[in-house]
């Protein structure tokens, strides 16, 4: 067998062994050891494994990650997402689906503080689903302007999922951080745009507020969701300015976070410092086990030469590189439905960044693409983890086909930001390219 | 409870205190950037060697946190064909799973183990702004390995031997 067909055939036993059941850690690191076993012999491969584990984690710029989601816990637990939904009601809730849009706007900040977007659509699904049900919203609006609200988690930073892209990539953290955020306020704008839209076509979808706040009962709102988006906002700036590292900015974020929650719970007691820790380096671990195997995977494609032909093949196509940009959205979109974003990133950026380099693409900018298409997987139908977050969380006060009719505008919307994207590449590499 | 099970979970409580260390270290290296950063800014003197201890803190943290996290299920699998498998047949991809992560990570525990030796034969050190040495975070990647392969092993023997865990994907809150 030649080296390339090697390659076909450790691609395809990736995904029987995935399908299997196997860990996606596992199959990552076995499927592509075994490879490279073929192609460069025990002895190499052994080596190769040595060093990738110290090699990949011996890193202070990817410390960043166990600090992103100890800031994100940190937020859930204290309960923070509250103060900033309900910051939001007072400030928005006059609009006409004024709930729904306070939803995304809370969401949006809570979301990057957590970077989580299940995390967010949990949260936010025991917050405002019954406010807005019990004020007579539409339920497929209510649920969808939810599951879709999670997504803007992992565009604003900080997010742990832009880190892992740039971790499996080789790309700058900091500017695949920084990219994220235009895009990341816009798609919120759309998002909102949209329900508004939607309400002004049908008012009955949500019964208008007739609750007025004086402005110091707004100013009041603002005690603790303030500051968290100050974090948020000194996090972008402090970055973009060159002030601090991604880490220090995470280290920072966490601490701050922490305070904010401390000042809310009153005291640590609350704040289930031991279990917020522990779930922090669970998840940790498990994200750097998928990230170093995956390196494993791409070592193995790159040596056999599949991902240099593929892209060679595709580039010889002679086709607009966009057709083969709607062929990968395509995939994406697919595999989507069956895991969670860094599973997903892992399995299929070894092939899939390599070819739109190939095409020319920037690296930063595909960086912000791909996260944004593998959220946007995360709630399209089928098989939307989102979608399911919501309904398992609403105690069966909304149907899962509720869910995806509702999300039909706001995917739609999404689409129109990816195509947004791609339009205006600038979107993402105007802040990258000026900032310090 | 069998004999199996007392012992499955007493090494279950192995790999919660070695995640304990794992959170500790978290913390510690949460607090080690912001005193950086403040004594950076405020006193114009950054701490030596926060840059180092971070790094090898890092490694810490995952390969002591990589058993427990396996013991509780987190790490990521799809299960959308085994669960629409028969009892049976689902039973028997489980085994062949777990196996295979015993048989991959015993491979790397071999191999970083080998790591490890290399750098603590020439006492290998870290040379930033402070010195100290290296091979016991290489050590520490090895025991991780151990770890994680022998709670795989551990799984698939508890296939056959303890009533059916709850066998669902996971997905942390965190992501």
């Amino acid at each position: 067998m030649a080296s390339l067909e090697v390659g076909i055939v450790g691609v395809l036993a990736l995904f029987a062994a995935i399908l299997l059941g196997i860990n996606v850690m596992v199959a990552l690191g076995a499927v592509g050891a075994l490879g490279l076993v073929y192609v460069v012999g025990v002895t190499a491969t052994t080596t190769m494994l040595s060093t990738v584990f110290y090699e990949t984690t011996h890193s202070f710029h990817f410390s960043v990650i166990p600090l992103f989601l100890l800031m994100g816990l940190f937020a859930m637990r204290a309960g923070l997402g509250e103060d900033l939904f309900d910051a939001a009601n007072k400030w928005f809730g006059g609009l006409p689906g004024g709930l729904a849009i306070s939803t995304t706007l809370g969401a949006a900040a809570f979301g990057a503080a957590s970077g989580s977007s299940i995390g967010t659509a949990t949260i936010f699904t025991k917050l405002a689903l019954p406010q807005m049900l019990d004020r007579g919203y539409n339920k497929r609006m209510s649920a969808a302007s939810i599951a879709i609200a999670g997504t803007l988690a992992v565009m604003i930073p900080p997010s742990s999922v832009m880190v892992i892209f740039g971790i499996l990539t080789d790309s700058s953290i900091g500017a695949l951080l920084i990219a994220g955020v235009i895009p990341g306020l816009i798609f919120a704008t759309l998002l909102c745009l949209t329900t508004y839209f939607i309400v002004l076509r049908n008012p009955s979808y949500a019964p208008r507020s007739t609750e007025t706040y004086t402005l110091r009962e707004k100013l009041y709102s603002l005690r603790l969701a303030g500051p968290l988006v100050l974090v948020i906002g000194s996090i972008i700036f402090g970055l973009y300015f060159g002030v601090f590292t991604p880490t220090e900015a995470g280290g920072m974020g966490a601490a701050v976070t922490m305070l904010l929650a401390v000042i809310r719970q009153r005291g640590f007691k609350g704040l289930h410092l031991m279990e917020t820790l522990r779930e922090t380096v669970k998840t940790s671990a498990m994200i750097f086990a998928i990230i170093i195997c995956a390196l494993v995977f791409s070592r193995f494609l790159a040596l056999s030469g599949v991902a240099n032909t593929l892209g060679d093949f595709l580039t010889g196509l002679n086709v607009n590189r966009w057709i083969i940009v709607l062929i990968i959205v395509c995939i994406y979109l697919v595999f989507g439905m069956m895991m969670d974003a860094p599973a997903l990133l892992a399995i299929t950026l070894p092939i899939t960044y390599p070819v739109m380099m190939k095409l020319g693409f920037d690296p930063i900018w595909f960086g912000v693409f791909v996260v944004l298409l593998v959220e946007i997987g995360a709630v399209t139908p089928p098989v939307g983890v989102n979608c399911f977050v919501v309904q398992a969380t609403s105690n069966g006060r909304v149907e899962l086909e509720d869910v995806f009719a509702g999300l039909i505008p706001y995917v739609l919307c999404g689409f129109a930001m990816l195509i947004l994207l791609c339009l205006f590449p600038q979107l993402a590499l105007f802040l990258p390219q000026t900032m310090h | 409870m069998s004999t199996f099970e007392r012992f499955y979970r007493a090494y279950g409580s192995l790999l919660r205190a070695m995640g304990f260390i794992s959170s500790i270290a978290t913390f510690a290296m949460m607090l080690l950037v912001v005193c950086n950063v403040a004594s950076r800014y405020l006193l114009n003197r950054p701490i030596t060697g926060t840059l180092e201890i971070t790094e090898s803190l890092l490694v810490v943290v995952i390969f002591l946190a990589v058993g427990i996290t396996q013991y509780d299920g987190g790490h990521i699998r799809v299960t959308l064909l085994t669960r629409r498998m028969s009892p049976r047949m689902a039973h028997a991809a489980n085994v062949v799973c777990m196996i295979c992560g015993a048989l991959f990570f015993t491979w790397c525990a071999y191999a970083t183990w080998n790591y490890a030796m290399q750098s603590y034969s020439f006492d290998e050190h870290e040379w930033g702004s402070i010195v100290f040495p290296l091979y016991p975070v290489k050590f520490v990647i090895f025991a991780g390995m151990v770890m994680l392969a022998f709670q795989f092993l551990l799984d698939a023997i508890a296939e056959n031997l303890m009533p059916i865990k709850a066998d669902q994907e996971q997905i942390p809150e965190a992501l």
